[in-house]
């Protein structure tokens, strides 16, 4: 029981780090809002499965579809902001999404909003159901950054975060494709919204804080920016840090703390970057391929 | 003629940086932009390539009004660049690097974006600029491993996988050592075969002299003389603004 729902925990969090990925990993867009658009996700599933009985399927997509739609419209009106004035942008609309989350009565206000157990089919799906659920989303995440990263997609969003300049120098319409980057981020952090509030059962504003955006931000730099294994390592790495240093529960924060630190000074391409010593042991192990797709 | 400024004039607040400048870039002709320090050959440089639109004056490519274009349209239509401080993609290899360039026709649509870049067509192509720039031993490596020199090439060998019909290079010799600045001149007498056709900005007057067919001198963001190395060379205007300080 109690392991499911670490693991749970875990997995929902893989995705939210996958999905700032996109934006702050490959494109280089840096996002400290990203909880932001998980509580989108979230209140939009409390609203359709708790209000008005919509199923898991269409909940699931539309609330993606909502924070997506709302993230290609922080997405445009960043192009006016970059580096840290756009980090600055995105830290205070995680402000004004909680505090519209904690004040407008429609929202739950204070109060939180509730949503009905799953049911897939007429059965109740449990604790195990809801993390096959999870581990299939992640799996599509996955599949879905991977097409991405050897598409021409992926060459513009990496060619952008390197040099901007450059990139559009090439035919690259870089305010297109930062705008994509954060509709695909922000849309795929709403699927994980959405599963959340099924598995929380009730949702507050509290769970959507600027310190949830910090903390999927730190798990993708952690494993390694713009790398796919990376943000997944990086939520097991910080998502167990807590549960495993219990025994020592009053210093649990300052252990999470002394890792950020650590990584930063000594690995910050994270765990898996490129560079780190982990991959350069892959590299050495691995036999040398062309990486041409046929 | 491929590539013409007419009367060309840029304000950055109250500072002119340009004052009525009109030039005129013919078919494989090599334009040297020449001037001393804050003549304004930066900014005219970055007016064509749409990075500031001008606040007077038009640009036309061949034949068609181009002005206040965004530069990745300006690039789509056949005009690439090189920049003054080295601009490679530091993260990403050499090759793709140059595949970047090679996107060129993919990037607009929604679905032909998530083609597979990697192709092995495709990869041949890069290779073959790759090997152009003599870049061959470096392909795998990360750009920002590079030396300076290598840098440069890496740019021009991307600019040219755009396939342009005009070549911008701003200040392409700055910082290189004098062997590579000759190589750097047979590289332009060896794409002036080619039919490409390029403007380039340069500071330093030798290479300037031997790699350009015709100069255009600013000072002050004016033109103040125009005509082939030889005639430059002998202008007593331009000695006063340019050579003359110099010696």
């Amino acid at each position: 029981m109690y392991g499911i729902v670490v693991a749970i925990n875990v997995g929902i969090f893989a995705i939210l780090a996958l999905s700032v990925n996109i934006i702050t990993g490959y494109a280089g867009q840096p996002n400290l809002g990203q909880a932001s658009f998980f509580g989108i996700g979230a209140y939009t599933t409390a609203i359709l499965a708790g209000k008005y009985g919509v199923g898991f399927l269409p909940s699931l997509i539309i609330s993606g579809f909502i924070a997506g739609i709302v993230g290609l419209l922080l997405g445009l009106a960043s192009l006016r902001v970059r580096d840290d004035f756009l980090a600055i942008t995105t830290i205070g609309f995680n402000f004004v999404v909680v505090a519209i989350f904690q004040y407008v009565p429609f929202f739950g206000a204070s109060m939180g909003l509730s949503i009905p157990p799953l049911k897939l089919f007429g059965y109740p799906v449990g604790y195990v159901g809801l993390f096959i659920i999870i581990l299939l989303l992640m799996l599509l995440v996955i599949l879905f950054t991977k097409r991405m990263e050897r598409s021409w997609i992926g060459i513009a969003l990496v060619s952008i975060r390197n040099n901007e300049e450059a990139a559009e120098s090439l035919g690259i319409d870089t305010r297109k494709f930062k705008v994509i980057s954060f509709g695909i981020g922000t849309l795929i952090a709403g699927f994980a919204g959405s599963v959340y509030a099924y598995y929380m059962g009730f949702i507050m504003s509290y769970n959507f804080q600027f310190m949830t955006s910090i903390t999927i931000l730190s798990m993708a730099v952690v494993g390694g920016l713009g790398t796919i294994a990376g943000p997944i390592i990086g939520a097991i790495v910080l998502g167990l840090a807590p549960e495993i240093f219990r025994f020592v529960s009053d210093y649990r924060l300052l252990i999470y703390g002394a890792i950020l630190i650590l990584m930063m000074s000594f690995q910050p391409q994270g765990l898996v970057g490129d560079g780190s010593i982990f991959a350069n042991i892959v590299r050495k192990l691995r036999p040398k391929t062309s990486g041409v797709d046929q | 003629m491929i590539l013409q400024g007419k009367d060309i004039e840029k304000s950055f607040g109250g500072l002119k940086a340009l004052n009525g400048v009109s030039f005129e870039l013919g078919n494989n002709e090599v334009l040297g932009i020449i001037g001393p320090n804050g003549a304004g050959k930066s900014t005219l440089f970055n007016i064509i390539c749409g990075v500031y639109s001008p606040t007077k004056g038009s640009i036309h490519f061949e034949g068609k009004n181009i002005t206040g274009l965004k530069p990745h349209d300006i690039a789509r239509l056949g005009i690439a660049r090189t920049f003054q401080i080295a601009h490679a993609f530091r993260d990403m290899t050499v090759l793709d690097n140059i595949l970047t360039a090679l996107g060129i026709d993919e990037y607009n649509g929604i679905v032909s974006m998530f083609k597979l870049a990697k192709k092995s067509d495709t990869v041949e192509s890069a290779m073959s600029y790759i090997e152009l720039l003599d870049l061959k031993d470096a392909a795998n490596k990360k750009a920002g491993e590079l030396s300076l020199g290598m840098m440069r090439r890496l740019e021009i060998a991307r600019a040219l996988a755009l396939r342009p019909k005009v070549l911008m290079l701003d200040e392409p010799c700055a910082g290189l050592s004098y062997d590579d600045a000759d190589e750097f001149i047979n590289l332009i007498s060896m794409l002036k075969g080619q039919k490409i056709s390029i403007m380039m900005v340069e500071h330093n007057m030798n290479v300037a002299m031997r790699a350009c067919d015709r100069l255009v001198v600013l000072n002050f963001g004016e033109k103040i003389a125009e005509g082939t190395p030889n005639e430059i060379q002998n202008d007593p205007l331009v000695i006063e603004a340019y050579l003359g300080k110099e010696e």
